[in-house]
């Protein structure tokens, strides 16, 4: 049996009521998944990618299946294009099911079943951005679901956990973070300054052009930049706070206050961020003292050009970040720089356990080192952690300004 | 000739990076016939609007050169991007908007302070004014400052038919994001929040303070540490009536183990008396006033409370709500905006055929009718 996508049709009013049970579809749509971004985990449905071969019917208790021409199935709205789809889209389900295009503006599949021969995942709407919809799995059978009864059994049968799931749905809930304490990163340090932004550009297309096997943009949070100052204090001691403390200013006057715990450089380490706090630039030694109970000593500041571009992987719904970054000291201090790569572990879009955080993470890690090969860019995978780069601007050794590519 | 320009060129100069001479070559186009050149925020697809055949070369000294032909203008991805909205003066330029967001299909430029006036080498001047405002310019989604901190700024109004939310909140985005509300946008990054969420809701008794209002849990969590930790949003509302002005505050990641109501009294101190649960389902529609970037948000909301049977047990409001400002907030703005935007959905509701009166009738009241009404 190859793998069929049922979008069961709902009225999201009653589907979101608290009545205590699971409303039924008006009907269900029957589609090949063939075009379609999906995994374990989540579906992305991109405008274009799902072709309806069949609608299911209620008929008294039973379903009726009648096959149609295919046509393609749009419901996302974000975009001016999405909407165009949509409409079409609606126009075609009309001709099919006899109902009016506004009478199916109030319908809608906030659930997808994905069967196979052996399993059958129940999928829910999660958040809507440029790329499409994504829904994320909450429920699954070891059975195969081969009609729209069978459908209407599996939303039943996962109605407990989607109560549980539904929490998750809601505005930037999707996720949840394995070990919220530590941060999960490896670092490859340039040789040289390359076009970070070239080097930016080209890997964003690449991910939306889904060069990452089994990942897709982030939704929502897919792209972004930073630049901004750091102020660091080495923690002398005790040994036990050994790390860092850092203040990076916010642009209402308030700063973010981050705390890294470690020896030596590693790829985990505990890190804590306290965003919001009013301090003034002067109070900066003192509260790192107090964070630390113990001696600081105060670093060059430095400033830092951060790109990011986050994917998320369909099969677990964890998140990893690739980040190019150019780091320079700034202030009275004779100019030291560096650049870098960053791949990193962020956070996961999924509603069951977390799965292959490590994994996952070399296929991320490997696909960065690739790309970085192929632009060119001589780098070295070695930890060289800012703490590094700071104190060798502060006792003016090791690295100085290197060179642009 | 035009005098408005949208200057493209080196991420370098928006970043601070050193430049040589081919670095500081600009190409400016005129600017699409639609922008306000006067307005706080430019949020456009460039790339669609530009007409690329008005496009000029500047060099690092100023001087003008005219493209070959054939030149294209791209958002992101393209080998220069969009700068800023310059003015062309009598000895120089008045840079307007610079860039604060680039993504494939939209462009974000917006003031920062007022607009700097430069000599013919604009390219150094875009540098040293991008490299002065680097922090509110160059982070994402960091350029956001609340006015009226702790004040709830809404005006809620009562639908007299039963509606679809679903449908109002789609209709309501499709008019908003086709450029349908004259002086709203879209508010790029948070667009379409999605919200059905069970409230666990307390009426606050007669305590020391005089503090009167509700507190609540709202079950959904943005940083949970297990996809089904019991972590959740508590709310705290104080008010004494129904208003348009509130006190509010919601504490984000908050565990609760037992007893919701223990939770909620340990928590914030207050003896409480118990409501019935119930459920919020809304999309959140968040736009912003270009003139001034003031961010709101407008939704069409059902409110159930769990186990009733309708239309008993049920609530449906619209709302618009002050959010935030893109830059240093205005009181007298923010109200501005506020009437105007109130107006804008009015008219929509009116071209949807619903009759609708303004009104300030909180959860609050509606939990406490509703009792009355089901235990007399």
């Amino acid at each position: 049996m190859a793998t069929t996508l049922f979008l069961p049709f709902v009225s999201p009013r009653d589907h979101n009521a608290p009545s205590g049970r699971q409303c039924l579809p008006a009907f269900v749509v029957e589609a090949s998944p063939a075009a379609l971004p999906w995994g374990a985990n989540s579906i992305m449905f991109r405008s274009g990618s799902v072709s309806a071969r069949a609608i299911w019917e209620p008929h008294g208790v039973e379903w009726i299946r009648r096959e149609t021409a295919a046509f393609p199935v749009d419901f996302n709205d974000f975009t001016r294009d999405h909407r165009r789809r949509a409409d079409a889209s609606r126009q075609a389900l009309a001709e099919v099911t006899g109902r009016t295009p506004a009478d199916l503006e109030g319908l809608h599949p906030l659930v997808a079943v994905m069967a196979d021969r052996n399993t059958s995942r129940v999928y829910h709407f999660a958040d809507q951005g440029q790329w499409g919809s994504i829904f994320v799995r909450y429920h699954q059978e070891p059975v195969p679901v081969r009609s729209a009864g069978d459908v209407v059994r599996c939303m039943l049968d996962g109605y407990d956990a989607l109560q549980t799931a539904r929490r998750s749905v809601n505005d930037a809930c999707n996720y949840g973070r394995w070990r919220q304490d530590l941060e999960f990163e490896r670092k490859f340090t340039f040789d040289r300054i390359p076009d970070t932004w070239a080097m930016i550009n080209d890997l964003y297309r690449r991910v939306i052009e889904g060069d990452i096997e089994g990942f897709i943009p982030e939704v929502n949070l897919e792209f972004q930049a930073f630049d901004y100052e750091v102020t660091v204090f080495e923690i002398l001691d005790p040994p036990t706070e050994a790390g860092y403390v850092a203040f990076i200013p916010q642009v209402d006057g308030r700063v973010c206050v981050k705390q890294k715990w470690f020896r030596e450089n590693a790829e985990i380490r505990k890190e804590t961020l306290s965003h919001n706090v009013k301090l003034d630039p002067t109070e900066y030694e003192q509260h790192a003292r107090e964070k630390c109970a113990g001696r600081v000593r105060r670093l060059p500041v430095y400033r830092r050009k951060r790109f990011d571009v986050n994917f998320e992987s369909l099969e677990t719904g964890n998140v990893y970040g690739i980040f190019f970054d150019i780091c320079r000291t700034s202030g009275g201090v004779p100019a030291h720089a560096f650049s870098q790569c960053e791949v990193e572990y962020c956070r996961s879009r999924t509603w069951g356990p977390f799965t292959q955080i490590f994994e996952q993470f070399e296929v991320a890690c490997a696909y960065a080192e690739r790309f970085l090969t192929e632009h060119g860019v001589g780098y070295v995978a070695d930890l060289y952690s800012k703490l590094d780069f700071l104190r060798e601007a502060a006792d003016a050794s090791g690295r100085r300004e290197l060179a642009h590519a | 000739m035009p005098d408005a320009f949208v200057a493209f060129g080196s991420w370098r100069i928006r970043f601070a990076e050193p430049l040589t001479a081919d670095h500081r070559r600009l190409r400016l186009f005129a600017l699409p016939d639609g922008i306000d050149i006067a307005d706080h925020s430019v949020i456009e697809d460039l790339a669609a609007r530009i007409d690329p055949s008005t496009g000029h070369a500047v060099e690092a000294d100023g001087t003008r050169r005219p493209l070959a032909p054939g030149a294209k203008v791209s958002n992101l991805f393209g080998p220069d991007i969009p700068l800023a909205t310059v003015q062309k003066i009598e000895r120089g330029y008045r840079i307007h908007h610079r860039l604060t967001r680039l993504d494939p299909a939209v462009v974000h430029l917006i003031r920062v302070g007022p607009p700097r006036d430069a000599d013919q080498r604009l390219a150094d001047a875009l540098w040293s004014a991008f490299d002065a405002d680097h922090l509110p310019l160059n982070n994402w989604e960091c350029l956001y400052i609340k006015g009226l901190p702790d004040t709830e700024l809404e005006q809620k109004f009562e639908i007299e038919q039963p509606f679809d939310y679903f449908r109002l909140c789609r209709a309501w985005w499709r008019r908003l994001d086709d450029g349908d509300v004259a002086g709203f946008r879209p508010q790029l990054g948070d667009e379409i929040q999605y919200w059905s969420y069970d409230n666990h809701f307390y009426d606050i008794a007669d305590n020391e303070r005089g503090d009167r209002g509700y507190v609540s849990i709202m079950q959904y969590c943005k940083r949970k540490t297990e996809w089904d930790a019991p972590m959740f949003t508590f709310k705290k509302k104080i008010f004494d009536a129904d208003r348009r002005e509130r006190w509010e505050r919601n504490y984000d990641n908050q565990w609760v183990a037992g007893d919701p109501r223990t939770a909620l009294e340990e928590f914030f101190g207050y003896p409480l008396k118990p409501l019935p649960q119930w459920r919020r389902t809304r999309f959140d529609l968040a736009c912003e006033a270009v003139a001034t970037g003031n961010l709101f948000m407008v939704n069409f909301d059902d409110c159930r409370v769990h186990g009733a049977d309708p239309p008993a047990g049920r609530l449906q409001q619209c709302e618009v709500e002050y959010l935030k400002t893109r830059g240093t907030p205005s009181e007298r703005l923010i109200y501005a905006d506020f009437a105007r935007l109130i107006e804008h959905v009015e008219a929509f509701m009116r071209s949807q055929g619903l009759a609708f009166r303004r009104s300030n009738y909180s959860k609050l009241s509606f939990l406490r009718d509703y009792v009355a009404a089901t235990t007399t």
